[in-house]
């Protein structure tokens, strides 16, 4: 098993129905890792982040820091006490 | 090392920060806390960048402001600004109280007839107005955020579903500058190195002279550098104080700044043969082999990029240990494909740019161009060390610095390529004495591998790129500039015509946080008829300006030696957090303007998202301890409490820094030079040409006419419209500021003002003496200054200090707001500027800061005056 702390902000907080925990993953990729994380909708966190091979306009997904724009950068395998932080409200956040 | 919005993965050991360093520091400030008067440690406020200082309070009144010598940044050194925070605090035409509207006619010189209000009602308006558009389309609400100290917080459109600039505070400097710095480096500004240059070429700036990065600091340690002998060179169309100080100046035609380097490129690779093959080699791409699609070839489709192997006489994957010798110059076919070296195909590019030929373009003689290239390739020293705390490390003594004056322009990109390029070249990129990439705050550089053995680019630091999207839902066209910054000058065009640019909502309302768009942006008259459309405008700040006095609603924020923030902002030689604090208790009934943003978060209803917006941004998220509960109103001291702890660790919470005042620290080497080890940076910025590609086909899709004509993967010369202007425009017009004010928001301080209209030239328009007697102009005239976009009137002021094809107005010369210092002349600069997307950079959003103007005696001028 591996340990994920997972940290939902905004709109991706209210889907899951949480902000943070420390998501316990039988192994495998960030790809397979989201999709064991349920919605209270009853989909994935997967689902609500990807469309086709790319993470939905408006999200911002960062795996130990740095983000994550396509499903093939979510094939890293999952080591355990990694972080993942998602968000949906930082699309057009400006600032010359 | 971490991603813009990635504040988590500052290191542990970074963060505990080395306290054995401070001791001293510490005893000597808890000294001074306890003996006599009170003296307390803060951060200054009166420009964005937050030097250390320490202010004496006698009896609950602040005497004296002073710099603080326990923080390196400005090792006790405050600017005149700094000095007269004073003023700025005791100014009587504070916003004391809320404020309403009581006049409904809006414009220039109308009286609002201020009513003072209750916090109560002054929200209570507020909220209803906002509420309402947010339930219809939160686009029709248009917000201008400025105030770098807290750019944390300007977030708060995003959560409200604000996806505006209507502004162009830091587009008018940085537009193309940080998108290049982030491009090259990981970087977010750039500045040479104080410590070990010895030979400066200054162009359009005033780094360590009047302005730019952290200027008290950079002032001292410009003047060390010149006590131990390093030449200054500057180049601008104006004797501007670096220019008078230094040991030569060169005037310049604006906006040829491009012109001249290349023409120094030229010479360096042309003529004296000068580049320091061995970290273009192996540090930059400049090996990489370029198709004549202008792409690196590659081995296999998505393969790594090849090199020739001059060695073995075959193309090789650029990272192949067996490469005998890399390749930089000549010409190849690969399978039946045309190709060359990245640095061939910059050599071939300069081939053209003789000094002869620049010097038509600069009006600099060709002379000149080649002197200061060999002087400045002559000076880099190539292929000498230095060992700097145990390391070895190239030495490079000589480089190019810029900022504005240089880069400001139409085609703002490509300038900015240029100037990184001739440091490239030199090899001085990150590197002792060379041109250093200056860090947006405590997170360092933005370092992550990239493909293809690079950094990876990081053009955006602020905010993560605007997805794509058409039509477009911001006003300023943020989503067609996939590596620019905000082109907020461009709002003045769309919103007078929004259906030819597809958007389709109108604005109703517009919030003003610490900005001034009336006199920041360009087009100043479309400006003016964009806000008399609108139903509403709140603004939040301390002074009325040109902008709040259109306001319905203002709502006073407690002045900088009242609040509280935590400040890191593009240091140049430091790293680490100064705490702005109160010093006396709020003179006057005003709120903290981050309070003012919470309470309408929590009023219109979205205090959860606004709370979460600030876990991500102060990098709460790392340690979930101390992230905000979304459903709890906090306090800014709470918020930064929790952000000094998520930053520094337990121990170093706003308690801590309000005894200590502050965390910073003079950067190690280590984190100074070449931080990002052995990953490449780019000659050849292919990531530019694939996101103009990009781009171009999105817009052909829907059909769309977009210029992509500057996403080149390296700089050309083309003409900006200024050069092109009908002759009946003779003369070029650009603006300045010096060490005395900031940007023209402190013309409202007396002594500042005083002191800056000792000086006649800071006072008047400047002309060269010559050029004003051929249109019978005399010292003291009364003239009008006149583009195809505005006009102004002022005194014109003989020298022979500036080119003699260019006027030049001072930042300082009034404003026009109902403030009692600064009525007066109407020389308002960017009245002259037109923001439209001709005068825009495609690839950046960067505008063109200079006009072509033609300049007559006014019709009443009685001669001097």
């Amino acid at each position: 098993m591996a340990a994920v702390r997972i940290t939902a902000l905004g709109g991706v907080r209210r889907c899951l129905g949480w902000s943070v925990r420390n998501w316990e993953f039988a192994g495998g990729s960030v790809e397979k890792l989201l999709c064991s994380v349920p919605t209270s909708e009853g989909g994935t966190l997967f689902d609500l982040l990807v469309e086709g091979d790319q993470v939905k306009p408006g999200y911002t997904v960062l795996w130990n820091g740095r983000r994550l724009g396509t499903v093939l950068e979510m094939q890293t395998e999952v080591k355990g006490e990694e972080t993942l932080v998602a968000i949906d409200i930082v699309r057009a956040m400006t600032g010359g | 090392m971490p991603d813009w919005y990635a504040f988590c993965i500052v290191q542990q050991s970074y963060l505990t920060c080395k306290e054995t360093k401070y001791t001293e520091e510490i005893n000597l400030r808890k000294q001074m806390s306890t003996v006599g008067d009170r003296w307390i440690r803060s951060a200054c406020k009166m420009c964005l960048h937050g030097c250390g200082i320490k202010v004496h309070v006698q009896n609950g009144v602040v005497v004296k402001i002073e710099g603080d010598e326990t923080n390196p940044d400005n090792m006790g050194k405050l600017c005149p600004k700094g000095n007269s925070g004073i003023m700025r605090l005791y100014d009587p035409h504070r916003v004391k109280t809320p404020l309403k509207r009581r006049n409904p006619k809006k414009g220039k010189g109308v009286d609002p007839q201020w009513q003072e209000i209750s916090w109560e009602e002054a929200l209570t308006i507020v909220v209803t107005k906002l509420n309402s558009i947010r339930e219809s389309d939160p686009r029709k609400l248009l917000c201008a955020f400025g105030d770098f100290q807290r750019i944390y917080f300007w977030g708060w459109p995003t959560v409200f579903g604000s996806p505006h600039f209507f502004t162009t505070l830091g587009t008018y400097c940085g537009a193309a500058y940080h998108p290049v710095n982030g491009m090259l480096d990981g970087s977010f500004a750039a500045v040479n190195d104080y410590d070990y240059c010895r030979y400066w070429l200054q162009i359009g700036s005033g780094d360590g002279f009047s302005s730019h990065l952290h200027l008290s600091g950079s002032a001292k340690r410009m003047a060390d550098a010149r006590m131990r002998g390093m030449k200054v060179v500057v180049v601008d169309p104006r004797l501007s104080v670096a220019a008078a100080k230094a040991d030569e100046w060169i005037p310049i035609r604006p906006g040829t700044d491009r012109a001249f380097v290349l023409g120094m490129m030229h010479v360096l690779l042309h003529e004296l043969g000068i580049f320091d093959r061995e970290f273009l080699e192996k540090q930059t791409n400049a090996p990489y082999l370029v198709g004549a699609d202008g792409y690196f070839v590659r081995k296999g489709e998505n393969g790594k990029p090849l090199v020739w192997d001059a060695g073995r006489k075959e193309a090789r994957a650029y990272d192949d240990p067996e490469v005998k010798e890399v390749g930089l110059e000549g010409r190849l076919r690969l399978n039946g494909t045309e190709c060359q070296p990245a640095f061939q195909a910059l050599k071939d590019l300069v081939l053209e740019y003789t000094p002869e030929k620049m010097a038509e373009i600069t009006t600099v003689p060709a002379e000149t161009i080649r002197r200061i290239a060999q002087e400045l390739g002559t000076a880099a020293s190539i292929g000498s060390t230095i060992v700097i705390e145990g390391k070895e490390y190239p030495l490079r003594p000589a480089a190019v610095n810029y900022y504005r004056g240089a880069q400001s322009h139409r085609d703002g990109l490509l300038d900015n390529l240029t100037f990184k390029l001739v440091n490239l070249l030199l090899g001085n990129i990150d590197v002792p004495g060379g041109h250093l990439g200056v860090p947006l705050d405590h997170r360092g550089f933005f370092i992550q591998p990239g493909p293809d053995g690079m950094i990876n680019p990081m053009p955006h630091q602020l905010h993560p790129p605007m997805p794509w999207k058409y039509p477009p839902d911001s006003a300023h066209l943020a989503e067609f500039y996939p590596i620019g910054f905000d082109p907020g000058q461009l709002c003045a065009e769309t919103l007078l015509d929004p259906k030819k640019f597809g958007l389709d909502f109108i604005p109703e309302a517009l919030l003003i946080y610490h900005s001034n768009p009336l006199w920041n942006m360009p087009g100043t008259e479309k400006i003016r008829e964009i806000l008399k459309r609108l139903d509403f405008i709140v603004a939040i700040d301390v002074l009325i300006n040109e902008s709040t006095e259109w306001a319905d609603i203002v709502l006073p924020d407690h002045s900088y030696l009242e609040s509280y923030m935590l400040n890191c902002l593009e240091a140049p030689a430091v790293t680490g957090h100064c705490l702005r604090q109160p010093v006396i208790e709020p003179l006057y009934n005003t709120r903290d303007a981050v309070d003012i943003l919470t309470e309408l978060a929590e009023r219109i209803g979205f205090l959860d998202n606004w709370n979460d917006l600030l876990n991500f941004v102060l990098g709460l998220t790392e340690r979930p301890e101390y992230m905000l509960s979304p459903d709890h109103k906090y306090r800014v001291e709470e918020i930064l409490d929790r952000f000094a702890k998520a930053t520094y660790g337990d121990d170093h919470g706003l308690e801590w820094f309000k005894e200590h005042g502050h965390m910073v620290r003079l950067r190690t080497a280590e984190e100074t030079y070449q931080p990002y080890g052995k990953l490449r940076i780019p000659l050849y910025f292919e990531h530019i040409k694939k996101v103009g590609d990009d781009l171009r086909g999105k817009m052909a899709q829907v059909g769309v006419p977009w210029d992509t004509s500057n996403y080149l993967p390296l700089p050309i010369w083309k003409p900006s419209p200024i050069h092109l202007s009908s002759k009946e425009f003779d003369l070029y017009a650009i603006t300045f500021k010096e060490a005395i004010h900031n940007f023209a928001e402190t013309v409202t301080v007396p002594w500042l003002t005083e002191v800056a209209w000792r000086d006649p030239l800071q006072r008047g328009i400047i002309i060269n003496a010559a050029t004003a007697r051929t249109k019978g102009i005399r010292d003291g005239d009364r003239i009008v200054v006149e583009s195809s976009e505005g006009r102004l009137h002022g005194t014109a002021r003989l020298t022979q200090g500036i080119h003699p094809e260019v006027i030049a107005v001072p930042n300082a010369v009034t404003r026009w707001a109902e403030h009692p210092v600064i009525a007066g002349d109407d020389a308002h600069f960017n009245q002259l500027l037109p923001a439209s997307l001709e005068y825009t950079d495609n690839a950046t959003g960067a505008f063109e800061n200079c006009a072509k103007v033609r300049v007559f005696r006014t019709p009443t001028s009685g001669g001097p005056g």
